[in-house]
């Protein structure tokens, strides 16, 4: 996993780790997975939905790549699990979602989440790779 | 080249074109944050008052409402670093404000004020937050609580049932339509009173009459539409609760006897906001507010402080979609106290009064004296209270003598407050405290309380009934997770913000 949670006063933020910006936006994915529903690895991903993003830089990306799964799991219940890069830029994401329609039966909300904020987002090339932030509100 | 070699390049020509012609500028440079990493440093005014000192790109010093008891909680997040980047942005007008139930937020602390020239300041959607008009409304039951206390566990679950609670909650009864979405955000309250699940003094009982004139309905995005079009009368999730309470102490007879209000009055609480369509209007104008931040040559410390002048193009259409998302809250109170009525009606036979309706994060444009003249501003306010004095124009007539009911509530455990607006609430532009504050994050929470049945604690020990959509929000909404609202209730009081008078013990509490 290469994703981590930390404490934020009334909501939840993760850090994220990868090997590119494609790795950091999949991590994203993972970790909206587990916030929402407790566990990551049982969400399915037979399901593909096609998004194209674009925003002012890469951590601007993250974030409205985060806003793109709150829109879909609440207005679609599609719940997403993972992510299939197909074409990505610093402010440029083409990709397939790869999730299932939300069975409240199967995936009881752990925690809801309501949005993804700007606050201290990032998503940068790092010493060893690359490092992105993203705090979820609640 | 064959066909199919063709149709790629054509494809791949086809989205270089889109993405050129989509390109969405520059990347955002933040500026350096005033006390980046450093120690806030708090010099006392008085009693209750500290100052946070202007420095670095700060326009203008903060001041944070606190005392020795809350000092301490300061510290423990960045909620301070808050207090001072807000007071970075353009045209901010007077100190940037905390409440003293202010903690971490994003852009803005939590129990932030802050308000800005309308010509040459700025508005901005971190100042108002992701549940646009998140608010509280606090209704009186003529019944009595030893009437009610023998059915308490029946009516929660009925409340439970009634009040669809839980993140993507809907309720389809209302039959809405885009149209009639439009009309509900344009109209605010007089939709409801239109058809017939409001009365007029419902309105007159609602900050701003429940309806901000700057809605402007055509401002809010497909996406945000097509999140609220179900949810009008749900709850939601996170910090959000229908509360049945009682009246336990009364501190202002006068007052109370105005707000019709009396020992051992039952009262309902509901505490939501604008559900997914006020996020969505919230995230659009965000990405909308980067650009602008850019385009008018406004430094960010923080992103999500991103902003648009006042009367700027977007900062316009933002007004015009926040005040549609407004008034869709307004409405969304509004429709579950309706079909609180009908259970109220149907169980006890009696009423559910509106005693008031405030927003806790808005941006309004109000009157307030500043440095010796009435000056028109545009009034943010994210986790905090509108608290006008007796005597205001703004006050509904009812209460106009005693000032405006000021509703603060606590947590699920203890107790809960009602205020009425006091004379120095003009050194807050007209503000107080919105909750007790957050004292643990959730993750501590759950650390600390994860392991117990929360609900049957409270059941045991307090007599509070708890019914919860998640058990994950309840072990997070802990009592303990709180502040005490005494002392920040104490605090806003001995500022002379707002006055104390009743105490309101829970009951039964739905928690989304």
């Amino acid at each position: 996993m290469a994703y981590r949670f930390f404490d934020h006063t009334g909501d939840f933020g993760a850090d994220f780790e990868g090997a590119d910006q494609a790795a950091i936006l999949r991590e994203a994915v993972r970790a909206f997975a587990e916030l929402l529903t407790g566990e990551q690895a049982s969400v399915g991903s037979g399901r593909a939905l096609a998004i194209e993003l674009e925003a002012s830089d890469p951590a601007a990306l993250l974030v409205a790549l985060g806003n793109e799964l709150v829109y879909r799991f609440e207005a679609e219940a599609f719940l997403a699990a993972d992510l299939d890069v197909q074409e990505v830029a610093p402010g440029f994401l083409r990709a397939l979602l790869r999730g299932e329609p939300y069975d409240p039966a199967r995936h009881p909300i752990a925690r809801p989440v309501k949005a993804v904020t700007h606050h201290q987002a990032a998503c940068a090339a790092a010493e060893h790779g690359w490092r992105g932030r993203l705090i979820f509100d609640l | 080249m064959s066909r199919k070699q063709r149709k790629r390049k054509e494809q791949r020509a086809k989205r270089a074109a889109r993405k050129t012609q989509r390109d969405p500028g520059p990347a955002v440079e933040l500026a350096a944050a005033p006390y980046a990493g450093r120690k806030v440093p708090l010099e006392r005014l008085d009693a209750t008052r500290f100052r946070v000192p202007q420095t670095g790109a700060m326009r203008t010093h903060g001041v944070v409402y606190a005392d020795e008891r809350t000092l301490p909680d300061l510290a423990e997040d960045r909620c301070l670093e808050q207090v001072a980047n807000v007071a970075t942005l353009p045209g901010i007008v007077g100190p940037s404000l905390a409440m003293p139930d202010i903690h971490w937020g994003y852009g803005f602390p939590i129990g932030g004020v802050a308000a800005f020239d309308p010509d040459e300041g700025v508005v901005s959607p971190g100042g108002v937050g992701y549940d646009i008009n998140c608010g509280v409304r606090l209704l009186a039951a003529e019944v009595t609580a030893s009437e009610l206390k023998r059915e308490l566990p029946e009516l929660v679950d009925a409340l439970f049932a009634a009040v669809p609670a839980g993140v993507g909650s809907a309720r389809r009864e209302l039959g809405l339509d885009p149209a009639g979405l439009q009309a509900l955000m344009r109209d605010g309250l007089g939709w409801a009173v239109g058809r017939g699940l409001a009365d007029e003094e419902d309105a007159e009982r609602v900050e701003e009459g429940g309806r901000l004139q700057t809605a402007d309905p055509a401002q809010v995005s497909e996406r945000a539409l097509a999140r609220g079009l179900n949810q009008v009368g749900t709850l939601g999730s996170g910090n959000h609760f229908a509360e049945v309470g009682v009246v336990d102490e009364v501190y202002d007879e006068v007052a109370a006897a105005a707000y019709g209000l009396r020992l051992g009055q039952v009262t309902l609480m509901i505490h939501s906001g604008s559900r997914g369509l006020g996020h969505q209007v919230c995230t659009d104008f965000l990405a909308d507010m980067l650009r602008a931040s850019e385009r008018y040559g406004i430094p960010l410390v923080d992103r999500q402080l991103c902003c648009a002048p006042v009367r700027s193009e977007p900062g316009q259409r933002y007004l015009g979609a926040m005040g549609a998302a407004a008034n869709y809250a307004f409405v969304n109170r509004q429709v579950m106290t309706h079909w609180a009525r009908q259970l109220f009606a149907e169980r006890y036979g009696c009423g559910l009064r509106t005693v008031y309706d405030v927003c806790h994060n808005i941006a309004k444009f109000e009157t307030h004296a500043f440095e010796g003249s009435e000056r028109e501003l545009l009034v943010h306010r994210k986790g905090a209270t509108r608290a006008l004095p007796a005597g205001h124009p703004l006050v509904p007539a009812a209460y106009r003598e005693v000032g405006q009911p000021v509703i603060i509530p606590g947590d699920m455990g203890r107790y809960s407050f009602v205020l009425r607006g006091a004379a120095n609430s003009g050194r807050s532009f007209g503000s107080a405290c919105h909750g007790a504050g957050r004292l643990l994050s959730r993750a501590a929470a759950k650390r600390r309380y994860g392991g117990e049945n929360v609900a049957a604690r409270l059941r045991k020990e307090r007599g509070v009934i708890v019914r919860g959509a998640s058990r994950a929000t309840v072990v997070e909404e802990v009592p303990e997770a709180y502040k005490d609202a005494a002392e920040v209730v104490g605090i806003v009081h001995d500022g002379g913000l707002a006055e104390r008078v009743v105490r309101i013990r829970p009951l039964g509490v739905v928690k989304g």
